[in-house]
C-alpha cells in the first residue's frame, strides 16, 4: 500500500458542447496522502468542484475525461458504473456546500444516515439503529434519540451540517471530499465544523479534500494546498511553506487580498479584471491579463508546473526572479 | 384564513356524501336496482320513489346510488392508470432528459393533441363496447398530462443537491427516482389526480351517454341520461336527477383539488 489514498494525474476534464469543445480542467495532478487534509483553493469556475467530481465519477454526462486517477491502488479512469457505485458512499463520500438543501426534506435525518449504512455495511436493522445514533453523537449532535425522528427543516443550519457530516463518514469512508462545507455557515457555526472536521480526520484516518474559496479556513484545517486557477494548478505545497512564501502573483494577490488588523482602514487589495472564460482560447499563463508581473512571454508560453523548492510547486515562468512586495 | 379554505370544505362534503351514498348502496337501496313496475312507469317524486320512477318503472333514487358505484369505480381505476403510467413516463423523462426526454414529450404530447374522447370513441370500436374498455380509454387518454405535471417536478428536483447527495451515497437510479424524489414532487400531482377523478367521471357519463359505456341494466349516470332524453318533455325528473348528480361529482373534485393546491401553497 502506498502512502497516498488518492493520486491524480495529468487530469484533463473537458465538455463536448453544441459550441464546441471546451476544456475545464486542465493538467491537474495531485495527490492526498493517507490521513491528512488536502485543500483546493480558488474562485468560482475554477475546476475545483469538477475535480472532486471526478474522483467520485459523478461528472455531467457529457464531460470528458483524460488522465489517471488512482484511488487505493486502484485505477477508477475510466469509469465502472458498477465499481463507482460501491466506492461512492462506503469509501469516498462527500459533504455537500448547501445543508438547506442537501438533504431530502420529507426523510427523517436519522433515516438518511441510516440509509447510507444500509446500502453499504450493516444489514441488522437494530445494529443500524444504533449505529446511527453513535454516528450521531460522534457528530457532537444532542438528544441523538430524539433527534432521529426529525425532518431537516426543523434543525439549524448548523445541526443539518453536522447530519449531512454523518451521511458522509457513517461507512468510515477512506477519503471524504468537502465542497465549501461552511460556506453557508455563520462564523461561530463555521469554527465548529472545521475542528470537527479535524476530529474526525484524526480520529477515523480518513482523509480530506477540503475545497474552499477561503484561505483564511484553509490555513486553519489543511496540511496540503493546490491553489486553482482557470482550470490549471498555478500552486501546490504544504499549508507551512505556501502561507510562508508564494511563489504565485496569484497566490499573493488572494493572500494580499485577506483583511487583516494592520490593514483596517486601508482600501483592501484587489486582483485586477476578471477570470478568463471558458470559451476563451488562451496559449499562454492564463492569469497573464491580471498580473502585475507579467511579460511578453508570459501572453505567449504556458509555463510548466515545475518545483520550485522542496515539494513546492508552481506554475509560473517567473517565478522566483521576482521577489514579491510583501506588505 | 378559515374563510380561504372554503373551496376545501366544499370539495370535501360533496365528494363525502357522493361516498357516503356510493357505501350505502353496497348494503342497501331503497328498491332494487333492476326491478321493474309496469303500473308505476314514471311516476313523479312522491313519498314511496323519492326521486320518482323511470319508464320501466324502477327507482331512480335506487338506481342514482348504484350509479355512484360506477362512477367511483371508473374515475378511481382510470386515474390509478393514467397515475401509474404517467408518473413511470414522466419521471423517466424529466430525470434523464435530453432526447429520451424529447422523443417521449412529443409522444405525450401528440396524445394531448388527440381529442380524448374520439380516442375512447375509436377505442372502444375497436376492442368492444363495455366498462373494461371504457375504463382503459379513458385511463390512456389521462396519462399525458399526468406526466407532463410529473416531468416538471423531476426537472426541477434532480438538480437539487439532495439528490446529488444520494447519488454520491452510491444509491441506484431507481431509488433515486422513485424513493427520494416522487414523493417531493408528489404534491401537483395529487391536485391533478383530483382534477383527472372528475373528468374520468364525465368521460365515462359522455361515453355512457352515446352507449358505448357501461351496458344495460347496470346503472350508471350518464346511461340514465340517455335514456331520459327520450321522455324528458313528461318525465323531466328523470333526466335532471342524474344531471345534477354528475355536477356534483365533477364540482366536488374541482373543489377538492383547489383546496388541495390552496392548502399547499399556504405551507410553502
Amino acid at each position: 500500500m502506498s502512502e497516498n489514498i488518492l493520486s491524480i494525474k495529468n487530469l484533463n476534464i473537458s465538455f463536448e458542447t453544441q459550441k464546441g469543445f471546451f476544456s475545464a480542467v486542465k493538467d491537474i495532478s495531485f495527490e492526498v496522502r493517507r490521513n491528512s487534509i488536502t485543500g483546493i483553493v480558488g474562485e468560482s469556475g475554477c475546476g475545483k468542484s469538477l475535480t472532486s467530481l471526478s474522483v467520485i465519477g459523478l461528472l455531467p454526462e457529457n464531460a470528458v475525461t483524460e488522465g489517471r486517477i488512482k484511488f487505493m491502488d486502484e485505477e477508477i479512469l475510466p469509469y465502472n458504473e458498477k465499481v463507482m457505485r460501491k466506492i461512492r458512499g462506503k469509501e469516498i463520500s462527500m459533504i455537500f456546500q448547501e445543508p438547506m438543501t442537501a438533504l431530502n426534506p420529507l426523510w427523517k435525518v436519522g433515516r438518511q444516515i441510516d440509509e447510507n449504512l444500509k446500502l453499504h455495511t450493516v444489514s441488522d436493522k437494530k445494529e443500524r439503529f444504533s449505529r446511527v445514533l453513535e454516528i450521531m453523537n460522534d457528530v457532537g449532535l444532542p438528544d441523538v434519540v430524539n433527534l432521529y425522528h426529525k425532518y431537516p427543516h426543523e434543525l439549524s443550519g448548523g445541526m443539518r451540517q453536522r447530519i449531512v457530516i454523518a451521511v458522509a463518514i457513517a461507512c468510515r469512508p477512506k477519503l471524504i471530499i468537502a465542497d465549501e462545507p461552511t460556506t453557508a455557515l455563520d462564523v461561530t457555526i463555521q469554527a465548529q465544523i472545521l475542528e470537527l472536521l479535524k476530529e474526525i480526520k484524526i480520529r477515523s484516518g480518513s482523509s480530506i479534500i477540503f475545497i474552499s474559496h477561503d484561505l483564511g479556513v484553509v490555513r486553519e484545517i489543511c496540511d496540503e494546498v493546490c491553489v486553482m486557477y482557470s482550470g490549471y494548478i498555478v500552486e501546490k505545497a504544504n499549508t507551512a511553506a505556501i502561507f510562508e512564501k508564494q511563489y504565485h502573483p496569484y497566490t499573493l494577490g488572494l493572500i494580499r487580498s485577506i483583511p487583516t488588523v494592520e490593514s483596517k482602514g486601508k482600501t483592501l487589495y484587489v486582483i485586477n479584471g476578471k477570470v478568463p472564460s471558458i470559451y476563451d482560447d488562451i496559449p499562454g499563463c492564463p492569469f497573464a491579463s491580471r498580473c502585475e508581473y507579467a511579460e511578453k512571454k508570459c501572453e505567449v508560453h504556458l509555463p510548466e508546473l515545475r518545483e520550485i523548492s522542496g515539494n513546492h510547486y508552481v506554475r509560473c515562468a517567473k517565478a522566483g526572479e521576482i521577489t514579491w512586495n510583501r506588505r | 384564513m378559515k374563510k380561504k379554505r372554503i373551496s376545501l370544505r366544499i370539495g370535501v362534503i360533496i365528494i363525502s356524501s357522493i361516498m357516503a351514498m356510493m357505501l350505502i348502496s353496497f348494503f342497501y337501496t331503497p328498491y332494487s336496482v333492476t326491478e321493474m313496475n309496469k303500473r308505476e312507469r314514471f311516476s313523479p317524486p312522491n313519498s314511496s320513489h323519492l326521486l320518482g320512477t323511470d319508464n320501466f318503472g324502477r327507482d331512480i333514487l335506487s338506481r342514482l346510488m348504484k350509479g355512484s358505484q360506477t362512477a367511483f369505480f371508473v374515475g378511481g381505476v382510470a386515474v390509478s392508470i393514467g397515475l401509474i403510467f404517467g408518473i413511470a413516463i414522466g419521471a423517466t423523462a424529466g430525470y434523464f432528459g435530453g432526447v429520451l426526454d424529447e422523443f417521449i414529450m412529443r409522444i405525450m404530447d401528440s396524445m394531448m393533441a388527440f381529442p380524448g374522447i374520439l380516442f375512447a370513441l375509436m377505442f372502444v370500436s375497436i376492442f368492444g363496447v363495455g366498462i373494461k374498455n371504457t375504463i382503459i380509454a379513458i385511463g390512456i387518454m389521462s396519462i399525458p398530462s399526468f406526466a407532463r405535471i410529473t416531468r416538471s417536478g423531476y426537472m426541477q428536483h434532480k438538480e437539487f443537491e439532495y439528490v446529488k447527495n444520494a447519488r454520491v451515497k452510491g444509491i441506484s437510479t431507481f431509488r433515486i427516482i422513485f424513493a427520494h424524489i416522487l414523493p417531493n414532487v408528489m404534491s401537483p400531482i395529487i391536485v391533478a389526480a383530483s382534477m383527472g377523478f372528475s373528468s374520468a367521471v364525465l368521460s365515462e357519463a359522455a361515453l355512457s351517454y352515446l352507449g358505448l359505456g357501461v351496458q344495460p341494466p347496470d346503472p350508471s349516470w350518464g346511461r340514465m341520461l340517455n335514456e331520459s332524453q327520450v321522455y324528458i318533455s313528461m318525465a323531466p325528473w328523470y333526466a335532471i336527477a342524474p344531471g345534477i348528480m354528475i355536477t356534483l361529482i365533477v364540482l366536488g373534485f374541482n373543489f377538492l383539488g383547489d383546496g388541495i393546491r390552496d392548502m399547499q401553497d399556504k405551507g410553502k
